[in-house]
């Protein structure tokens, strides 16, 4: 096993035309992150330019280089950008607005 | 504060004031509002707002076509007496006034109005020809590149430097020019706006206001210009580009028209790097394929024969512009990682090879699941992780397949449904 996945930081985006976000599919997003990564992620942000929309969340890695904990957080991972399909998540490289 | 609680706290506040300073706050940003528009961003009914328009006409500054506006004296007056920040944004979705050098945008397109000026475009061979036409419109006309790899030369008659051109090269010089006039073109130089409003100006249509418009474009734009110094150069461009043509006497403000020609300016740039011909043959090639494919065509390889056909062109034809195709992909390839190869151009390609280009959301979801099963499969964090830390990136690390270790390559490549 080889690694430095516990110095990353792993963000997600969810992002496209605004019409697919509406209040059911936020609450869908949501609720998926807390079901897989229960308190083990945080909402970033929630910007709406013009008709895009942009949902970045930031996945918590293990804080241990232990085998087992990398492995069940990817299969995590793995569910989640599976469930979440319909809405294209990807990683994304996350810098604030504000920096 | 992040930007969206600033967008909620900007909204809250709006919404929690009366009509009359609502329809202040919005005229206050300087920019022209006719009547519809104006109340829509104030929120209020039109009535209510030509009321206070028909008690204010005093501070108003009305425009031929029925626009209202207020000038730099007034917008500090009114921020002064609101006890309001004038940088401070008030407005949900409106920047607060752009007050740069001491006037107001509107003031500054006025005071710089658009000249009439003649252009000719020409085309030179070598930078010789370039020097020696340079030369003889000295003191006539300025030559600036222009799209295409031509070059453009401003001044005040295109007949005139056209004639001069003709008597100061030789015939076949001349000839090679192919020399395309245009005798009127309203615009603005640069050099007539205020140097403390336009840096501030550029500075801000292009960080700020055009990354937002373009934010859709992105995707077509990266295909064409990979590094994101060359995105911003492009950017300033088009800014400065839209600055010189403003019309200052349409009544809009100049971040509506930058807004909109920034909708259609990148899709200019296939013609500006490909060629109108190649750029052609490849939407062509694109739409044929998609039609063939929705058809009920369901294998890999589409004969060239159907598609020379489906395309009316010739058959040598196609071949000379698909061989420029390919070697544009190569050439455009060698030095990038490309992840795919969209489903119309799908050829089975080695992982890092000739591959299609677009890459968008729905790619790098693909590409996103395909490095966490790679990760999963082989164990090999550092090389996941590599490849995570590109996706969503505008300057690719061109070295990346060498930071890759070849049994996560070929897990990546299997999952991603490519060849390795």
């Amino acid at each position: 096993m080889k690694g430095y996945i516990k110095d990353s930081n792993l963000y997600i985006s969810i992002g496209g035309n605004s019409n697919m976000f509406d209040t059911k599919a936020r609450k869908e997003i949501d609720n998926t992150f807390k079901e897989i990564f229960e308190n083990s992620f945080k909402k970033l942000s929630d910007i709406q330019v013009d008709s895009e929309s942009e949902i970045i969340y930031e996945i918590m890695v293990p804080a241990i280089n232990d085998e087992n904990l990398i492995m069940s957080f990817l299969k995590k991972t793995e569910r989640l950008l599976e469930e979440l399909n319909d809405f294209n998540p990807h990683f994304t490289q996350y810098e604030r607005g504000d920096n | 504060m992040d930007k969206l609680e600033q967008r909620k706290r900007i909204r809250k506040q709006f919404n929690a004031q009366d009509d009359i300073w609502k329809i202040e706050a919005v005229i206050h940003d300087g920019n022209w509002y006719d009547p519809e528009k104006w109340a829509k961003v104030a929120k209020v009914d039109k009535k209510t707002l030509l009321a206070w328009i028909e008690d204010n006409k005093d501070i108003l500054i009305e425009s031929g076509l029925g626009s209202y506006r207020v000038g730099y004296d007034e917008i500090i007056r009114w921020y002064e007496q609101e006890g309001i920040d004038v940088e401070e944004s008030i407005v949900p979705s409106n920047f607060p006034p752009k007050l740069w050098g001491g006037t107001t945008e509107t003031d500054v397109f006025f005071n710089a109005p658009r000249r009439r000026v003649g252009t000719i475009s020409f085309k030179v061979d070598n930078n010789e020809i370039l020097d020696r036409c340079v030369e003889i419109l000295k003191g006539v006309g300025k030559v600036m590149p222009d799209e295409g790899g031509r070059y453009r030369a401003y001044g005040l008659s295109a007949i005139h430097m056209k004639n001069l051109l003709s008597k100061g090269l030789t015939e076949s010089e001349f000839e090679s020019l192919d020399i395309k006039t245009r005798a009127i073109l309203l615009q603005r130089e640069l050099v007539d706006l205020p140097p403390e409003w336009l840096s501030e100006a550029i500075t801000f249509y292009a960080n700020t206001f055009a990354p937002s418009i373009l934010k859709s474009a992105m995707s077509t734009i990266s295909i064409y210009l990979p590094n994101k110094e060359d995105i911003h150069s492009q950017i300033v461009v088009w800014v400065i580009t839209a600055m010189k043509k403003f019309d200052e006497n349409a009544s809009v403000p100049f971040s509506g028209y930058l807004s909109s020609v920034l909708r259609h300016w990148p899709y200019d740039l296939p013609n500006e790097f490909l060629g109108k011909d190649l750029a052609k043959f490849q939407r062509e090639r694109k739409k044929v394929i998609e039609l063939i494919k929705e058809e009920g065509y369901k294998g890999d390889n589409i004969s060239i024969e159907t598609l020379v056909e489906k395309m009316d062109i010739s058959k040598d034809e196609y071949i000379e512009l698909n061989s420029e195709h390919e070697n544009w992909l190569a050439e455009k390839n060698a030095t990038t990682l490309t992840w795919e190869d969209s489903a119309n151009e799908k050829k089975g390609e080695l992982l890092g090879s000739e591959a299609a280009v677009k890459v968008d959301v729905e790619k790098m979801a693909t590409i996103s699941l395909a490095a966490v099963r790679a990760g999963i499969e082989t164990k090999d964090w550092d090389s996941m992780i590599t490849v995570i830390s590109q996706i969503d990136k505008s300057d690719i690390d061109k070295d990346i397949n060498e930071k890759l270790s070849s049994e996560f390559l070929a897990s990546f490549a299997k999952n991603l449904g490519l060849k390795y």
